[in-house]
């Protein structure tokens, strides 16, 4: 593009636009290095334009993040997506694993409702990632783009836009410029509080425990979750006999469970999990995390927009956030790009809110749903019991909801097609 | 150039930033303007390729095309070319849109050669184009015919027009004038006159009386579920655009 005039007139009156010839060092500043402004970078980095992101931990702890218990559930298009990105290719192997079937109880009883790969036409439901593992492999996939710079060991303190630019305030005492800003710094996000942006937020006053356990028996594939009217447990295949064990317990039990020691914690665990699993025992330590889902009211405006868990924290029991993250990611990626194509100014026009719509459009009813669900499958009444017994004898037989949830998982396009 | 931004004072300028803002806010006030711009841009950019051999995934795929924006406004369409690469002069019969534009350019780092003239009057001083944008301008002229005599003069041989309009039948009436000026007040009453809608028939005829030859002709269809447009080679029923060549 050509630089526009400088000999203007108006200047002579005194007044000063020092903005209009400003030559900005970048097209897009990342706030967060976390999995979705990893993975937002990479989307937009065969673009050409000039990224940096920002992130408070090191570099160190960027190319080898330390394990921190969560293991994530992948859907087909995350794996479709991932491919896409260069980034699935560097799992090393023996860190990925399936998810072949699924099923669902109610507390102690016997019936359960039952997710069969068979009748998705894929060999397997999903998968699972460490989240270290993706962490990684998105951060490795970003070597060798000139375009993309990461700052490690600054915090974005202050943030803001103008009409021709958006600005954020580091740690460091710098000031950087951009045409745009993305706020991809977790559901708790500053940023997104500093740009005005309301979120709602719902705090089930609960915990989130997650650990690795070593298996007896076979889990052969299998996901299991586990209702029990105080709490709910997931455990999840990974390896041949390793399984990831997810607690969700009222935060006000969580300290006792925390403080078990690994014989009386595997116990429990054995207790709940009935005998389909034999003998576990502890293999990392317990991680909490507190459970808290929020929702933005907006995800963007001029010059801003937010992804990843900062547009929609969501409760993990139904393994949706980083999923979301990633799909939001593309279409955001793929939004700007259009606009590229097409000689538009791609942080103001309707790209943002083209993203928006789309986004939210795709992720509402998965938040609304799943906030529902984990009402109702914690809620201690009886009428809840009866409830989700109900519901979860229905749900063998509805295929039509059922099979909206399956295909939810191994769907590889975007629920809205590409215009 | 720039001779209108130049000469005015500093509150002038102040009132046209607010101006160029609100033209430019995809929530603002020309709101359906901004919904529909990607849509025609996917149509013109890929019409301009076409003919040009141009690659649109390259970098500045427009660079030694000269580009006529008739009816420019904020400048909408103008931007965009110039970002492409374009050499681009935008016209408006409105004088007061024009250092609106121009100051959006300048925030924009863009240079285009915004001015208050008309079609005929360009034509008459000998300008000539590569490409013709003429879209939304046909139904609102007076004489439709010389207008386009008017937009084939301004074409180099070869050169290409893309006009777009608005057909005429009980349809477009409700969606244009009911829907968009009465119900959703999207566009100000009386914008538009229906009788000065043209069918993509008429106006094949109408080009080919001016010396053009149509090309091709695609409907915007608006999706109420993805809440956006998009183009169709079958319904041109409401909003549709065409491209159209001068001999030689
Ligand atoms: C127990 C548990 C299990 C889960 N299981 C699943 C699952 O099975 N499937 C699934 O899809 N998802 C799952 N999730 C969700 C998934 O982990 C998150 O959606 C994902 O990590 C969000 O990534 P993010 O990049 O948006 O945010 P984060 O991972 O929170 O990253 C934010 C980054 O921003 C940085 N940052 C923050 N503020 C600033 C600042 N001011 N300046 C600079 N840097 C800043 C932080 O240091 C961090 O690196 C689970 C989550 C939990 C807690």
């Amino acid at each position: 593009m050509k630089p526009a005039d400088s000999d203007m007139g108006i200047l002579k009156h005194g007044l000063q636009y020092p903005f209009w010839r400003h030559t900005m060092e970048y097209d897009i500043i990342i706030i967060g290095a976390g999995p979705a402004g990893l993975s937002f970078a990479r989307s937009m980095a065969d673009s050409g334009l000039k990224i940096v992101l920002i992130e408070k931990s090191s570099k160190k702890v960027l190319a080898n993040p330390p394990y921190d218990g969560r293991e994530i559930a992948l859907t087909h298009l995350s794996h479709k997506l991932m491919n896409g990105l260069g980034m699935w290719q560097l799992i090393p192997d023996g860190q990925h694993f399936k998810i072949r079937d699924a099923k669902v109880l109610n507390g102690d009883s016997d019936y359960s409702l039952n997710f069969d790969h068979r009748d998705t036409g894929k060999d397997n439901l999903g998968f699972m990632v460490a989240n270290n593992v993706i962490r990684k492999v998105a951060y490795q996939s970003l070597q060798g783009f000139d375009n993309v710079t990461i700052l490690t060991e600054k915090e974005v303190l202050k943030i803001g836009t103008e009409a021709s630019h958006g600005w954020v305030d580091l740690s460091d005492g710098n000031r950087l410029e951009a045409k745009l800003l993305v706020a991809a710094d977790s559901r708790f996000s500053t940023t997104r509080r500093m740009m005005g942006i309301s979120t709602s937020m719902l705090d089930f006053g609960r915990t989130c425990i997650v650990c690795t356990m070593d298996a007896e028996l076979s889990h052969d594939d299998t996901a299991v979750e586990i209702f029990h009217y105080d709490r709910t447990l997931a455990i999840l295949p990974l390896s041949n006999n390793q399984v990831s064990v997810v607690v969700t317990l009222k935060s006000d039990n969580s300290d006792d469970v925390l403080a078990m020691d690994k014989a009386d914690f595997a116990a429990d665990i054995m207790g709940r999990a009935g005998d389909q699993f034999g003998k576990l025992s502890l293999t990392s330590k317990l991680f909490a995390y507190p459970l808290v889902a929020t929702f933005a009211k907006s995800f963007h405006k001029p010059r801003f927009a937010v992804i990843g868990d900062a547009a929609v924290g969501m409760h993990p029991v139904t393994a949706h956030g980083f999923n979301l993250g990633l799909q939001g990611a593309d279409t955001l990626a793929k939004e700007i790009k259009r606009a590229i194509s097409l000689g538009q100014d791609f942080a103001t026009s309707t790209a943002l809110q083209q993203y928006s719509t789309i986004h939210r459009r795709a992720s509402l009813p998965i938040y609304h749903g799943t906030n529902a669900v984990v009402r109702l499958f914690t809620t201690d009444t009886p009428p809840a019991r009866v409830a989700r017994d109900v519901l979860l004898h229905l749900g063998n037989f509805i295929t039509p909801a059922k099979n909206l949830i399956m295909e939810r998982l191994t769907e590889e396009k975007a629920t809205r097609q590409d215009m | 150039m720039n001779a209108a931004i130049n000469t005015v004072d500093p509150a002038e300028v102040a009132k046209f930033e607010a101006m160029a803002a609100e033209w430019w806010d995809p929530a603002g006030k020309f709101k359906p303007l901004h919904m529909m711009n990607p849509c025609r841009l996917d149509y013109i950019t890929a019409q301009i390729a076409d003919r040009y051999g141009r690659d649109l995934g390259g970098p500045l795929p427009f660079k030694g095309l000269r580009i006529l924006d008739i009816g420019c406004g904020g400048g909408l369409l103008s931007e965009p070319m110039a970002r492409l690469g374009a050499d681009v002069i935008g016209a408006d019969a409105a004088a007061g849109n024009i250092p609106v534009a121009q100051v959006h350019a300048k925030q924009s780092e863009l240079e285009i050669d915004y001015r208050h003239t008309t079609a005929e009057a360009l034509a008459e001083a000998g300008e000539a184009f590569d490409v013709v944008l003429n879209m939304e301008v046909v139904e609102h002229v007076a004489d439709p015919l010389a207008y386009l005599v008017a937009c084939r003069q301004l074409l180099t041989p070869g050169g290409i027009m893309l006009c777009s309009t608005i057909n005429r039948n009980p349809k477009s009436y409700l969606m244009t004038i009911v829907g968009a000026e009465y119900v959703m007040r999207w566009l100000p009453v009386g914008t538009h006159e229906w009788d000065k809608f043209i069918t993509p028939d008429e106006l094949f005829d109408l080009m080919r009386n001016a010396g053009l030859d149509p090309m091709d002709r695609n409907g915007f269809v608006f999706n109420p579920l993805s809440w956006g447009w998009s183009l169709s080679d079958r319904d041109l029923s409401v909003n549709y655009v065409t491209t159209s060549r001068r001999p030689g």
